[in-house]
């Protein structure tokens, strides 16, 4: 090749080498025009960059002090001990050399492996050693591992065992050479999982199993070798191997985190090991690259790194395939695969094309994503996660192989329970804390709730577990669409999953009617079930609420140790049910909330609970007596109106009082902050139609400015959407009040806006459509008065379009009987 | 101990193009790896992993002191580090293969303390003709290989005494790999 052509060659192979296989013929079509050679010659050697894999990568110093103690071995060839005429060394490990030997027994010559422990290193520990793998190889008659077939001492005293000789190459240069498509390299990988199970049901572990360990016959068999450190699971009795041994014997490109940490090994750890095996196998690379790095720096990187995903090598192995793979290498190995055939099966599900067990891990990854994006510390991120990761610390394989089989069943029962109801009670609530976390929670609770229906679907009478399923249910339908709190505005899913809370509530109880806790808990997923219901305007039967009142104060009655909460809940039912019962009827309702009022009022010290049950009790109060004033004004009662007005002052003041007790309390979450614009809001629709215009929009400002500030942390939120357009719309009150037409007129479209796209996001919500309606009416009405009729009639035409699919509301029905 | 001079001064005959120099210099850095390696052998644990990196940089500090370290001395002693336990390895499987055919043994006397094995079935003899091939077509190529593979440089190493980033180090060590394993491999 000439010289001037050298760096053109080179930059084509850079370019070319990154890209899929047919962008690079792309490529090469277009750049090699007339230079056959070139292209030839670029093709050679992008295929040969595809096959070098860790080609050269590896010093030829590696291993090099075994060879050394190897060739010190060699005064063995040509010797004959036992039965055995050595022949010469066919390999070397970390305890011991091995050769190939011969054995004649009248005419047949048998070949078999002879490993002799190294001189000058038979220590007691090594000999002890020995031994452990000499029983271990007995117990292991399986066609897929190599066969012990004698033990013995040499002249000079160094034991020695035979095994089966096994003529072949290792599992990865037999997939390389032979060139193996991939489902013959799974289907390789899988018989190799037969063998480990099998010696895992002997109550063995391997902990070296790397592809030099596993040797592929000509036939396509493959042979597990090499049990020097495998260690036997007894129900006494420590490893007796000492960490700092092992470690210095093990390969860490296969070790597994709690391996080269030095803690228990478990059949995880194989499943970790056969894990990387299968990633080589597959890509042709291993996850995580040692080159020169020190201890520590392979110790950071097992430990602490994640690999990449198998297909991010080679993109064919997208989907179930990476998904089988990561989970296998996860760091923490109760997230493993916990049985070797569970692995394999995931991979024979692959390959029959059903769908596997193995998840991408998407809520991890996820929540380390959002609390990046946060900017959160370290430090509460660092809990989050180790939290999440269970430490669940349990001892494996200390029964026989029966009870083990049970005990695995019942602990990943409990440990799937377990991280299920952190993630809905632990993590949900404290990710509720922070902004923008509303799609987050979304997904986890969805995730965790799959999996305690899973738990609780076979027949199990376990209160505390159904229990923690309705809690579940609720916690998934509060992120969907709880009214008033943050949410994904998804009603209709929402109210399917109270439903699922009522309904496995109800029927535990039925069953368990002396358990007061489902009764509780019941009384709970109603009232969640109706505001939401009234807010889906399905509130119709109004003997629900009692049934809910009657409970609770069956409860109350029956378990009257803590008369506090026994209290906040009345208080919540005579909440709701005022909501419910009474939808316009003002007078009735407020009377119904004062009886909540009372009760809370009693209670000095309030809880949290309490407290919050307070603020909503007040707002609701407040607004009811803004509301009746409103409805009294129109009548032309403007005393009265005032009345209602002056009454309503003192509640409102109460509710924002009572938040901002909350915030001091609890700090300022968004929920609460929600509240506290909630309260601004009320003071200054409340000093607004008392004619008090200054106070009004200093509290209407304030109001709008953290309701827009929780509606941009948390973009997912409607609930918080609503709030902005209601802080509009008090704005556009509090301006009509005050005679100012234009301005009055551009908030309205402000809230009108935001009403639209809320709508379309969620046409079942009532309250939604609602306020479209009333807004779109409105602006007609404040178009009109403005002198601008044909916009006003624009705006007419279209809320009676939209009253067409919407001719529930009042303002409907009156623009119903106008036309 | 080699008196500093010594190697200074042929290193420096070595870098004004005296190739000669190369070998007086060769014995003298060989008693040292020597040395270290057999220190090493002896104060760590048997099992232990030797590393030509840390052989190389043990000898290279106990060869010249620090103070006279300046960067030129440095990358010539790598690049002759390199180049010289490419010599010792291939000189190794030179011997073993005349062992097997049963021929007069070569005497490599680092044996005793350096040996190893071929690596993943490597053939060391047929990589250093190749190498000496590629060095040809492209000496930086062949020069960055004798840098990783014998002396098992870091790229960022490789980088830093060559004089060039990391990347460039990366993407030629890449095409180099590609080129010597479609060599022996084929």
């Amino acid at each position: 090749m000439k010289t001037t052509s050298r760096t053109k060659f080179k930059e084509i192979f850079e370019a070319a080498v990154d890209l899929p296989a047919f962008e690079r013929s792309n490529l090469l079509a277009d750049v090699c025009v007339g230079d056959d050679n070139m292209r030839a010659e670029i093709e050679k050697l992008l295929a040969a960059d595809d096959a070098a894999g860790d080609f050269l990568e590896s010093s030829p110093f590696d291993e090099s002090t075994d060879k050394f103690i190897g060739i010190r071995t060699q005064k063995f060839i040509g010797k004959t001990i036992g039965q055995y005429c050595i022949e010469r060394e066919i390999g070397a490990g970390g305890m011991g050399t091995v050769f190939l030997a011969t054995r004649t027994l009248g005419d047949i010559v048998q070949k078999v492996a002879i490993k002799i422990v190294h001189e000058g290193r038979h220590s007691e520990e090594i000999i002890r050693r020995f031994l452990i793998e000499r029983k271990i190889l007995a117990e292991l008659e399986h066609s897929g591992i190599a066969r012990l077939i004698d033990a013995g001492e040499t002249a000079e005293g160094l034991p020695y065992l035979a095994m089966e000789y096994i003529a072949g190459v290792p599992l990865d240069e037999y997939c390389r050479t032979n060139d193996l498509a991939i489902d013959e390299r799974l289907e390789l990988f899988r018989k190799v999982c037969g063998a480990v199970a099998f010696a895992h049901r002997r109550l063995i572990i391997h902990r070296d199993l790397k592809p030099s360990n596993i040797i592929v016959t000509a036939d396509g068999e493959t042979k597990l070798l090499d049990f020097g450190i495998a260690k036997l699971l007894e129900p006494v009795g420590a490893d007796t191997l000492k960490t700092a041994t092992v470690m210095n014997l093990l390969t860490p490109a296969y070790a597994a985190p709690e391996q080269i940490l030095g803690k228990t090994v478990t059949t995880a750890t194989d499943v970790y090991s056969l894990g990387v095996i299968l990633y080589e196998l597959l890509t042709g690379i291993r996850p995580f690259s040692f080159g020169d790095k020190n201890y520590q720096e392979i110790v950071h990187v097992i430990c602490e790194a994640d690999p990449l995903a198998p297909s991010s090598s080679h993109l064919q192995l997208k989907g179930d395939l990476d998904n089988i793979v990561l989970k296998s290498l996860r760091k923490d190995p109760e997230r493993r695969y916990q049985t070797v055939e569970q692995f394999s099966e995931d991979i024979e599900r692959y390959q029959k094309g059903l769908p596997v067990s193995a998840r991408p891990d998407t809520f991890s990854y996820r929540a380390a994503k959002f609390f990046d994006r946060n900017k959160l510390t370290v430090a509460v991120a660092g809990i989050f996660l180790i939290s999440l990761i269970g430490g669940a610390i349990t001892v494996f394989y200390q029964y026989t192989v029966a009870n083990r089989e049970r005990a695995l069943a019942e602990r990943r029962f409990s440990d799937v329970r377990a991280l299920a109801n952190n993630v809905v009670f632990r993590y949900n609530d404290e990710i509720a804390k922070f902004p923008g976390s509303t799609a987050l929670r979304g997904e986890l609770v969805e995730d965790a709730v799959k999996y305690l229906d899973g738990l609780s679907a076979d027949e199990i009478e376990d209160v505390s577990l159904k229990l923690e399923l309705a809690r579940a249910y609720q916690k998934i339908g509060d992120v969907q669409g709880r009214p008033y709190t943050a949410n994904l505005g998804k009603s209709e899913e929402a109210l399917t999953n109270y439903q699922k809370s009522v309904d496995t509530l109800e029927k535990a109880s039925a069953k368990s009617p002396d358990e007061i806790e489902l009764k509780r808990e019941l009384v709970r997923s109603y009232l969640r079930l109706f505001s939401l219901q009234l807010r889906l305007r399905l509130n119709d039967n109004p003997d629900n609420t009692t049934k809910a009142l009657k409970l609770q104060l069956e409860v109350n009655d029956a378990d009257p140790s803590d008369p506090i909460a026994n209290a906040a809940q009345l208080a919540d039912v005579y909440i709701t049910q005022a909501d419910y019962n009474f939808p316009d009827v003002i007078p009735e309702r407020i009377a119904a909330y004062q009886k909540a009022a009372d009760l809370l009022e009693s209670i000095p010290n309030k809880t949290s609970e309490i407290q919050r049950s307070w603020t909503r009790v007040n707002q609701r109060i407040g607004s009811n007596y803004i509301w009746h004033g409103e409805a009294l004004l129109q009548k032309g009662e403007t005393e009265s109106a005032f009345q209602n007005f002056r009454i309503a002052l003192p509640y409102n003041e109460r509710m924002s009082e009572s938040v901002k007790t909350e915030i001091a309390v609890s700090g300022g979450t968004p929920n609460l902050r929600r509240n506290l614009a909630g309260s601004f809001g009320g003071l200054g629709d409340n000093y607004s139609k008392l004619g008090d215009k200054e106070n009004s929009l200093t509290m209407l400002r304030k109001n709008l400015e953290i309701s827009l500030e929780l509606a941009s942390d948390d973009a997912k939120n409607t609930e918080a959407q609503i709030d902005v357009a209601n802080a509009y719309i008090s704005f556009a009150d509090a301006y009509e009040q005050f005679g100012e037409l234009p301005k009055t007129i551009v908030s309205n479209e402000k809230a009108l806006e935001i009403y639209k796209k809320l709508f379309a996001n969620d046409e079942k919500n009532g309250e939604v459509a609602n306020g479209l309606v009333l807004r779109m009416n409105k602006i007609a009405d404040l178009l009109e008065k403005a002198k601008r009729a044909q916009e006003a009639r624009n705006y007419r035409q279209k809320t009676i379009e939209l009253c067409k699919i919407e001719i529930n509301h009042s303002t409907c029905k009156s623009i119903a009987v106008i036309e | 101990m080699v008196a500093k001079s010594d190697i200074t001064g042929l290193l420096s005959e070595y870098n004004n193009g005296n190739r000669a120099a190369l070998d007086d210099l060769f014995p003298l850095i060989y008693d040292e790896l020597k040395r270290v390696a057999a220190n090493k052998l002896k104060n760590e644990r048997s099992d232990h992993t030797l590393q030509p990196t840390a052989l190389v940089h043990e000898a290279y500090l106990r060869l010249i002191s620090q103070e006279s370290v300046d960067w030129k001395s440095r990358v010539q002693f790598f690049g002759l580090a390199a180049e010289m336990m490419r010599r010792i390895l291939t000189n190794h499987a030179l011997s073993r293969n005349a062992e097997k055919r049963g021929g007069q043994q070569i005497k490599i006397e680092l044996d005793e303390a350096l040996v190893f094995t071929t690596g993943r079935g490597i053939d060391l003899v047929a990589l250093d003709e190749a190498l000496t091939d590629l060095a040809k077509i492209d000496a930086e190529q062949a020069k960055i290989v004798e840098m990783r593979f014998y002396t098992g440089l870091k790229v960022e190493e490789i980088a830093e005494l060559n004089g060039v980033s990391e990347s460039t180090v990366k993407r030629e060590w890449r095409m180099a790999k590609a080129w010597l394993y479609d060599r022996l491999e084929r």
